[in-house]
């Protein structure tokens, strides 16, 4: 439909092309420039890029790949990238075996329990991250509910020791993205022609064949949807390392925020951004693959 | 035909390099009920969405009233079109729906009222007005997209497959309503189909169209009596087609020599050169049949033949015959006695047999 | 159909594990004690506490405010895209609003508030109230834009041409059909970007100024101290809120789909 009024179409073009362009784009352009200069004690706290020498003429390149450098050859940044990479791959293997079956369950259930199923996954979503995870606090701290249950029945005498450890950020990670990956789950699951179930059944496979040979195939898509939803956020997650971990459990979005507000290292806190950027590309044009196909 | 209505001159359009519409001329003339008849990507639908102002032409001109329409966007054409799936607007009520149009332009709100409710009635759905589409039947829907198409008077009422969506039975019913309207209305109808049941029994021309040109234009009766090409002929209707070579062309008729017999035709208006190839294109039901091993008289073409098998219909039976050039001959019969006919057994043997005037001469 | 013991139990339990965390949160809320672990009797103290704390209301105003303007912003912006990707055709630029559209989605949240920080900087704008709202209204428009999308796909073209037509611009299309028809949609993502927003710690922290704390802020430096009742009370009225608002949405798009938004056959 050519060769109508233009106006209306590029408005709807252009406005919000711009407005992603101009506060999103043009940002990671920002961090990738910063992330080549270096600190200095100004406001900014970086060196420019350019350097126009005085007196007129060509700007001489201030690019300078030392922040790369400090990011990989200090172990501090390459530990922390990696501990992000294992407990958020940790976390997302054990979201999956928690949410395939409460997903298969939701999508089996009778037709008109579904929407308040659906509801009820989805309403922890919209509820506060921050609140859900300063909720883990009163429950895994030493004195908390966790540890009063378990030694009220007697299981343990000694408090288990979870805050502040590796452990309390994977419960708060698996619980926090549980809802991202039931959801994709569901949704390839509820489509599944159940007559394909029949028809193994009536070819002669038993039940836990016709699951391993149809409906886990079939649902590969939103495993690994669901999976990418998680796994990605999961690696640059900031307050559940911060609130729920330990002194010692570094992950790489939260020390971004470290060398970005305690050590005031803009252009240091840049690298390692691109860097977790660089690593994260596979994943995300995965994500995109399969949002397409 | 006074001037017509709607010109179509030279119209091209192609689609990622691929042509829909190639080269088309078309006049419709004011009153016309005309169809597009053609199978699926024959470009009949593109052809209705240009004159509608959807597309717009790569090349060529279209021409409304006597006024260029070519760049001028659907809402400003006085052309209305009926969609294939209706596209009545989910939100709104029938009323509402069809007073969409006249809001438009501005139309006074009492005389909105009025018409709506005029156009309403003559589609039998006036006491469905404050009912939402999705209430309503798949035959009611129709009758209000019909409504809401007619209702701002267009000059030219555009049909997109209006009928495909509905039972047989609704279908057939509907069609007669859908002629009685037209002729009350005396609005210009083009429809779109690929049913030539509907495209004969509405229309008062029928444009049947191929490879994005039109193959053949004319009334019903003349397409399906008198197609222009093999491929007209096959479309429409079912038809034996007898190849062979001229032998005689003269005023008193045509001779095509055929591997199972000469064959005698009308000669057409042109004259055709004897030596060229040609066909010959009988309809089944012109072709009668009789057991047996006497030849009958009073024809001018008679084929031996062994009858294959018979399909019943229940008003009719199928007959495929075997002919001596291997080729398959198919006779439809009505069953004007009890059925099996006595003698048309399986391979019985049989005689074809049909008059001069019968078939059609086709060269391409 | 039947659940498996075996389904049924494990959504049981998975289920659970959602929402005991919250239940308890918000039973604690009403303790008396100052242990939040220890349950002391029932008292609504804190809560009273909590409405005389006037740090906490003035965040809570400034998210709220925050929430609002960025949510309709977030709105326009984001059913624009929609549109113009699900029935424009092919623009130039068209693979680049797709990207744009999705990346923030999924991209953590600490490189979106640095990459966003940075460009106020170079563009030298004061940093506060503006610049949450540009940051939350960028985010919330994917969510609108992904949402009202997935409405519009669903919406048979035929029904915009139909308008067009009868002699509705393209304008008045968009007015009268487009718009009414994905009003639930938009509903939905303008609630979306609007608990986002209340909700987002890491990019307000980021582009916020002096002057300029928002709800989940205050509550972050309360809770790298530990827990406190009030933080629970607070919690739960932002967890009843925010659930309200979510029941009453989805029985209004459900409501408007029983009045016949979606075309049967």
């Amino acid at each position: 439909m050519t060769g109508w009024r233009p106006g209306w179409r590029e408005a709807a073009i252009l406005l919000p092309l711009a407005w992603l362009a101009l506060f999103f784009l043009v940002p990671f352009l920002i961090v990738l420039k910063i992330s080549l200069a270096e600190p200095i004690l100004a406001q900014p706290p970086y060196s420019p890029l350019l350097v126009w020498p005085e007196g007129g003429g060509w700007p001489a390149l201030g690019a300078r790949l030392d922040n790369y450098l400090v990011v990989l050859q200090d172990d501090l940044y390459v530990r922390s990238l990696l501990n992000a990479l294992r407990i958020a791959a940790v976390s997302t293997v054990v979201m999956l075996l928690i949410a395939y079956p409460m997903a298969y369950a939701m999508a089996r259930a009778p037709k008109n329990w579904r929407p308040a199923l659906l509801l009820a996954v989805i309403l922890p979503f919209w509820t506060s991250f921050l609140i859900r995870v300063y909720a883990w606090i009163g429950i895994l701290k030493d004195e908390g509910f966790l540890n009063h249950a378990l030694m009220s029945v007697g299981l343990i005498d000694q408090p288990l020791v979870i805050m502040n450890t590796d452990w309390a950020v994977h419960i708060g990670i698996v619980y926090s993205y549980l809802p991202f990956m039931i959801l994709p789950l569901y949704a390839t699951l509820e489509r599944l022609d159940l007559t394909l179930l029949e028809a193994a059944a009536d070819l002669g496979a038993p039940p836990w064949k016709s699951f391993l040979q149809v409906t886990l195939p079939l649902s590969l898509p939103g495993i690994v949807a669901g999976s990418l939803l998680v796994f990605i956020p999961a690696v640059g997650e900031f307050v559940i390392p911060d609130l729920l971990g330990g002194s010692d459990t570094i992950m790489i979005g939260k020390t971004v925020w470290i060398e970005f507000f305690q050590n005031a290292d803009w252009p240091l806190a840049s690298a390692i951004a691109v860097t977790m950027l660089v690593v994260l590309v596979a994943p995300l044009a995965l994500l995109r693959r399969g949002l397409h196909g | 035909m006074s001037a017509p209505l709607v010109r179509l001159e030279g119209i091209d359009k192609g689609f990622g390099g691929q042509r829909v519409v190639d080269r088309l001329d078309l006049e419709i003339g004011q009153g016309e009920f005309l169809s597009l008849l053609g199978p699926s990507g024959c470009g009949k639908t593109t052809l209705l969405r240009m004159i509608a102002g959807f597309e717009t032409p790569d090349r060529g001109r279209v021409v409304i009233d006597g006024i260029d329409m070519t760049g001028v966007p659907p809402y400003r054409r006085p052309v209305n079109m009926m969609f294939q799936s209706y596209a009545l607007f989910p939100h709104m009520t029938v009323r509402d729906n069809v007073a969409f149009g006249l809001k438009q332009d501005g139309v006074d709100r009492r005389e909105i009222e009025r018409r709506v409710r005029e156009i309403l009635d003559l589609v039998k759905m006036g006491d469905h007005a404050d009912r939402k589409p999705a209430q309503l039947s798949g035959g009611q829907r129709q009758r209000v997209a019909l409504a809401r198409a007619l209702v701002k008077r267009p000059k030219l009422l555009l049909l997109d497959e209006p009928l495909a969506a509905l039972d047989r039975r609704l279908r057939e019913h509907t069609r007669l309503e859908l002629v009685n309207l037209q002729r009350e209305l005396g609005i210009t109808f083009v429809i779109v189909t690929h049913d030539q049941e509907e495209a004969m029994s509405l229309s008062s021309r029928v444009a049947v169209m191929n490879g994005g040109r039109i193959e053949q234009l004319g009334p019903p009766a003349l397409i399906y009596e008198r197609p222009a090409s093999r491929w007209v002929a096959q479309f429409v209707g079912d038809v034996n087609l007898f190849a062979g070579r001229i032998t005689q062309c003269n005023g008193s008729g045509l001779t095509l020599d055929t591997p199972d017999a000469a064959l005698l035709a009308e000669a057409g208006a042109a004259p055709l050169a004897t030596g060229s190839d040609a066909w010959l294109a009988v309809r089944p039901e012109k072709i009668e049949l009789f057991p047996g091993t006497e030849r009958p008289d009073g024809f001018a073409n008679v084929i031996a033949g062994a009858l294959v098998d018979v399909g019943y219909l229940g008003n009719l039976s199928v007959y495929r015959v075997a002919v001596g050039s291997g080729a398959t001959v198919v006779a439809t019969l009505a069953n004007r006695r009890p059925y099996p006919a006595t003698g048309l057994d399986r391979g019985a043997p049989v005689w074809l047999a049909f008059t001069r005037d019968s078939g059609v001469v086709l060269t391409a | 159909m039947k659940l498996s013991p075996f389904l049924l139990v494990a959504l049981a339990l998975g289920l659970a594990f959602l929402y005991v965390p919250i239940v308890l949160l918000i039973v604690y809320s009403f303790n008396d004690s100052r242990l939040v672990t220890v349950w002391a009797g029932f008292s609504t103290r804190w809560y009273g506490q909590l409405f005389s704390d006037s740090a906490f209301l003035e965040a809570a105003w400034m998210s709220l405010k925050v929430a609002v303007t960025s949510a309709t912003i977030a709105l326009v912006v984001g059913t624009l895209a929609a549109y113009a990707l699900v029935r424009l055709g092919r623009f130039r630029g068209r693979m680049l609003m797709i990207g744009m559209v999705q990346a923030p989605l999924v991209m953590p949240e600490v490189i979106t508030g640095i990459s966003l920080l940075l460009l106020f900087v170079s563009l030298n704008f004061d940093r506060g109230f503006g610049t949450i709202v540009i940051a939350h209204a960028t985010l919330g428009a994917s969510y609108v834009a992904v949402v009202v999308q997935a409405r519009l796909v669903t919406l048979e073209r035929d029904i915009e041409e139909a308008a067009l037509d009868l002699g509705a611009t393209p304008a008045a299309t968009f007015r009268q059909v487009v718009l009414p028809l994905a009003a639930p949609a938009m509903l939905a993502g303008w609630l979306l970007a609007f608990a986002l927003s209340l909700d987002d710690l890491i990019l307000a922290s980021f582009v916020s100024g002096p002057g300029s704390t928002t709800l989940p802020m205050k509550i972050y430096s309360q809770a790298r101290l530990g827990v406190t009742p009030m933080i629970n009370a607070l919690s739960t009225i932002v967890i009843v809120a925010v659930s309200l608002m979510v029941v009453i949405a989805s029985l209004l798009a459900k409501g408007s789909l029983v009045r016949g938004d979606s075309r049967a056959g």
